[in-house]
């Protein structure tokens, strides 16, 4: 190798995040060789921080610096539905869209035998505690469109069918904003599988 | 549909080439070796399938200059007008009229339905041989059909995976069981076609066959019902061997001739020609309910047939109206009712 061994150690590590080859890895490690110090004691201490200081809310499982995290303490989300959901990441989309108001429950993993992955026991105990104690109406289990998502969601349904909560699961389909006739053919077969009923409601 | 213009290069072992096609029936003639198989297949990448052999898409690539490019496209007419190619690198990249598509969603624009020389030997060949025409036959017919079948071997194989660790099965049926009535649902739909369009094979083989799907189950009418039930039937089994012995991975088609089986009545070359039928029969599905003509790729099924049943099949085809590619390593047909081309090491002329 022709980088110093600091720098490759460095590459080595960066080269173990999600998308990043060694090509990218490689432009991140020079790319810090170029910035003021200043930069790089930042970033080594703000990891540092990070990882002192993140820790998983008691309640829902979200990352957080206080327990309850920001969510399950704030006084104007809706407190009568619960979203469940795989992990933090895909919760943070939910978040981001601005499409839920309710309150969350990180499952921490998923159900796939293959890869021997499976929801730890106690996560489910928990849940089935946390919803039978809460006021929840409706408890939204928010797995993927895949063969695991879809063992994920009965393994959940599963430890809460108890509570006698409505349960529900997000449908598939178009995406929004798209036209039918850009749609391919699956997602238009798809979506047509997943209809819903219209309610015609009487106005009077 | 029919192939009018293709241009090949730089894929397997075929020089390139940019040739015109009429429609009908065209008969490629060379030695083995010659690259005519190499050609009905980049027919089949360009009616969005893969690689016939199953192997790696980098296989596609010319070993001789792997530095170049591989590339393919075809125009195509008669239902609607079309433009595909294909790019081939560490993937396939189609483009349909310019803009980029997935190729599984070019299949039901071109239908196309290739025959290799192991399907000559469907009728008494494995269980997994006669699937296979079914699915083929399903996936052009119901566009979600690839992707069900796909989640529930996945599905299958999570089972055997929570079956090999003594884990709760519950879940894993629970995927299963509606996928498995879907994939049942259409392959009974394919079966009853490909059993009414036999009657039109003509002279082929004797009237009288029909197809039926036996699935792998017990068989109760309602589909879902039949899944769990035969499930349960069988969990001693599934428990003893590890493997779950219920769903669609164990149908069969039988194939009947009067009350008996065909192969266990019909000669070899008889066998050869019923299996051909069912190819044509999924052709005949296809116009019916695709509202388009079926492309044909026939690899050496001329071989294993008498003159009286070559004979027979050329006229059958020549009725069907259809584009029909047919290779050949000796000219076994004195009477060939199109064009004829030499292969030659990669090399193809008209004669
Ligand atoms: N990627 C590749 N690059 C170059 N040549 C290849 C490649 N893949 C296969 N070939 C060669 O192409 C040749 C022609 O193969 P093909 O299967 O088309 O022959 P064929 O005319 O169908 O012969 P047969 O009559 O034996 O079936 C083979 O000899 C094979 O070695
Ligand atoms: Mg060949
Ligand atoms: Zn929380």
């Amino acid at each position: 190798m022709s980088v110093s061994e600091p720098v490759e150690r460095l590459m080595k590590l960066f080269s173990r995040f999600p998308g990043v080859g060694d090509k990218t890895a490689r432009r991140f490690a020079l790319f810090l060789l170029q910035q003021p110090s200043d930069f790089s004691s930042e970033l080594s201490s703000t990891i540092s921080l990070m990882r002192d200081r993140t820790f998983c809310c008691s309640i829902c499982g979200n990352l957080t610096t206080e327990d309850p995290c920001s969510i399950c303490s704030d006084p104007f989300r809706d407190r009568k539905t619960l979203c469940v959901m795989e992990n933090v990441e895909d919760m943070l989309s939910m978040e981001q869209s601005g499409a839920y108001s309710g309150l969350y429950f990180i499952l921490g993993g998923r159900v796939s035998p293959m890869d021997g992955q499976d929801i730890e026991p106690e996560r489910l105990a928990r849940l089935k505690e946390y919803s039978g104690k809460g006021n929840f109406l409706e408890l939204i289990i928010a797995t993927n469109p895949s063969v695991e998502g879809d063992l994920t969601f009965f393994a959940v349904l599963d430890a809460v069918r108890d509570t006698g909560i409505k349960t529900t699961r997000l449908a598939f389909g178009l995406p929004l904003g798209g036209t039918i006739g850009y749609a391919d053919r699956v997602t238009l077969h798809a979506s047509i599988e997943s209809r819903v009923e219209v309610r015609v409601q009487d106005n009077s | 549909m029919k192939i009018t213009l293709t241009q090949w290069e730089g894929f397997r072992n075929l020089k390139p080439r940019r040739l015109e096609w009429a429609e009908g029936l065209h008969l490629l003639l060379g030695p083995n070796g010659s690259g005519k198989t190499n050609i009905l297949e980049a027919f089949h990448v360009l009616t969005g399938w893969g690689s016939l052999k199953g192997e790696r898409v980098l296989d596609l690539k010319s070993w001789s200059d792997p530095g170049r490019g591989t590339f393919l496209a075809a125009w195509f007419t008669g239902e609607e007008e079309l433009e595909v190619k294909a790019g081939i690198g560490s993937r396939v990249i189609t483009k349909k009229g310019g803009s980029s598509i997935q190729s599984s969603q070019l299949r039901p624009l071109v239908p196309s339905l290739i025959f290799l020389p192991n399907d000559l030997s469907l009728v008494e060949g494995s269980p997994a041989t006669r699937r296979r025409l079914l699915d083929r036959l399903c996936a052009l017919l119901f566009p979600v059909y690839a992707l069900r079948l796909h989640e529930y071997g996945r599905a299958l194989r999570q089972r055997n995976a929570a079956l090999r660790q003594g884990k709760n099965l519950a879940a894993t049926a629970k995927v299963l069981a509606p996928l498995a009535a879907w994939i049942w649902a259409c392959r009974l739909a394919a079966a009853d076609l490909i059993r009414n369009g036999l009657s039109e094979a003509g002279g082929l083989m004797p009237p009288g066959i029909t197809v039926e799907l036996k699935r792998g189950s017990r068989g109760f009418e309602d589909l879902l019902l039949d899944f769990w039930e035969s499930l349960k039937a069988f969990q001693n089994q599934e428990r003893a061997t590890g493997v779950c012995p219920v769903g669609p991975q164990r149908d069969d088609l039988v194939i009947r001739y009067g009350e008996r089986e065909v192969v266990r009545c019909f000669s070899r070359g008889y066998r050869r020609r019923v299996a051909v039928s069912l190819l044509l029969s999924s052709g005949w599905a296809v116009e019916r309910k695709m509202r388009r003509k079926p492309v044909l790729l026939l690899d050496e099924v001329m071989a294993e047939l008498d003159h009286e049943g070559r004979e027979k099949l050329i006229s059958v085809l020549l009725k069907t109206g259809w584009q029909v590619f047919a290779t050949t390593a000796e000219a076994c047909t004195p009477e060939w009712p199109g064009r004829t081309w030499s292969v030659n090491a990669g090399r193809i002329e008209e004669r």
